[in-house]
């Protein structure tokens, strides 16, 4: 597809509105085009820029409660009621319990089965190093014609395009060696300077001390707490996609070769904060490597799953 | 909100819709009084029709067509022949590090793409629900997104806008 096609799909992409065909084909582009991947990052630095609450004026709510009032005849429940002795009291029982109810609705935390952040977090990661148990983790890696590779980390069918991995190229003998590491020791809540609730429902927002200037959007199953989605948000500047700055040629120049990639990962460690006296989910079994390998030629992708290692 | 509870307390409604529904209203008018009034009488209307919600798109959706739809008879009215600078400030006050550059971009493009942006980019709706806002198909809106963020970016620097992009460092490892 060409850019002008491309770059129509991504708006549409970030709404969450492409079909998953479209976005495969958009995908495999931008791995290979710098000028397609401007476009995302002006995409997100625009919505960055517009995502921002304002001070609503301080006398309206009044003015549109006068409003309502002035225009009784249009509501005939209100005016029903208050000129009714007995409507009046079954009304303010009965609107008594839906105030209770919508204010429980409203005013519950955004996941009413994990009450802080943190507990969330905490759900997060052992849900994650489940599903990886299951055999549910992979990782795609995809190589550009020039060798240059990308990594895309697949959760359960869901697509963590900017979860954070480790990526290292080096040449070994014909085959172009990638390492990859998922490293849970950086996902630790002491790693955060901040682990919060997103704006959205069943979303985290993770600030990491070792970027000041981005935070992690996650996007949580409601149920599970595994994550569905994974973004980087950049607080100043462009964004950046983390895949895209792990993109390395191999060191020994080659025109064609194959690519074996492992992984690694480092076992678990969920432990509740200081403050959190909520006690942390049991955590899953650690694993002690989470590794894989696929073999893969330039301009080909391939998908490996990673596993515990002695698993099946 | 939900269809079904049609006597949810002013309050609750209010506290949930009052906010996007200002901001929308500001963006579109680039002024604080029409602002109000904009989104003064489309809350009101809101909850007092709250017995035609057909359940078939989120209720700040529908909010933002009415708000949508009286700003257009507004501009029948009273109509804006160019770009204020009080329009602009205000517009860049609702945005994070009020750019100036962007709301002057922003504030001119021409309506249909600006309130198509404004929808989808600003308040964060699908193109999908943004069509049933402005009333157009979802083809239309997708076409007016696209040619709204093409505009911005010919209108911004483009050599800022990709200096800044060369200055990004790999640093982002964790």
């Amino acid at each position: 597809m060409k850019c002008n096609e491309i770059q129509k799909l991504i708006a549409i992409d970030l709404s969450g509105e492409l079909k998953p065909g479209q976005r495969s084909l958009m995908q495999d582009h931008l791995s290979e085009c710098a000028a397609c991947r401007e476009w995302l990052a002006f995409h997100r630095s625009l919505e960055n820029h517009m995502n921002e609450p304002v001070s609503v004026p301080i006398g309206m709510e009044t003015r549109v409660a006068q409003m309502l009032a002035s225009s009784p005849a249009q509501v005939p429940w209100l005016t029903r009621v208050l000129g009714n002795q007995t409507m009046k009291k079954l009304a303010l029982s009965t609107s008594t319990v839906a105030v209770l109810a919508a204010g429980a609705f409203f005013l519950l935390p955004r996941n009413a089965a994990a009450s802080t952040p943190l507990e969330s977090f905490n759900k997060m990661r052992s849900a994650f190093t489940s599903a990886a148990q299951k055999g549910l983790l992979r990782v795609m890696a995809i190589s550009g014609k020039d060798g240059r590779v990308r990594t895309v980390t697949i959760l359960d069918g869901k697509e963590l395009s900017q979860f954070p991995v480790k990526l290292n190229v080096k040449r070994e003998g014909e085959l172009n060696v990638v390492n990859l590491t998922v490293d849970m020791v950086e996902l630790q809540p002491e790693r955060f300077r901040f682990i919060r609730f997103g704006k959205a429902v069943n979303t985290l927002e993770l600030g990491p001390k070792s970027s000041p200037n981005s935070f992690y959007s996650v996007t949580l199953d409601p149920k599970t707490k595994a994550p569905q989605k994974w973004d980087v948000i950049v607080v100043e500047g462009f964004p950046i996609d983390v895949n895209q700055l792990k993109e390395q040629a191999p060191k020994s120049g080659s025109k064609s070769g194959d690519v074996q990639i492992r992984v690694e990962g480092v076992p678990l460690d969920v432990r509740p904060g200081k403050r959190d006296k909520v006690a942390a989910p049991k955590p899953a079994k650690d694993p002690k490597a989470m590794s894989g390998y696929v073999r893969l030629r330039f301009g080909e992708s391939a998908t490996t799953t990673i596993r515990p290692k002695g698993g099946k | 909100m939900q269809s079904e509870h049609p006597h949810v307390a002013f309050d609750l409604f209010y506290a949930e819709n009052a906010m996007p529904a200002f901001r929308f209203a500001l963006r579109l008018s680039g002024n604080r009084d029409d602002a109000e009034d904009l989104a003064a009488q489309a809350l009101a209307k809101a909850y007092r029709r709250w017995s035609q919600y057909k359940g078939d798109s989120t209720a700040q959706t529908w909010l933002f067509a009415i708000i949508l739809n009286e700003w257009r008879m507004l501009c029948r009215k009273r109509p804006v022949t160019e770009a204020r600078l009080d329009a602009i400030q205000h517009l860049a006050s609702t945005m994070k590090f009020e750019d100036l550059d962007l709301a002057t971009a922003i504030q001119s493009l021409p309506d249909s793409l600006r309130e198509a942006f404004l929808l989808v980019k600003g308040e964060g709706l699908t193109h999908a629900e943004a069509a049933r806002v402005a009333k157009v198909p979802v083809g239309t809106m997708y076409f007016r997104v696209h040619s709204a963020v093409r505009k911005l970016r010919n209108s911004l620097s483009a050599e800022s806008d990709l200096q800044a992009l060369e200055e990004v460092t790999c640093n982002h490892e964790m």
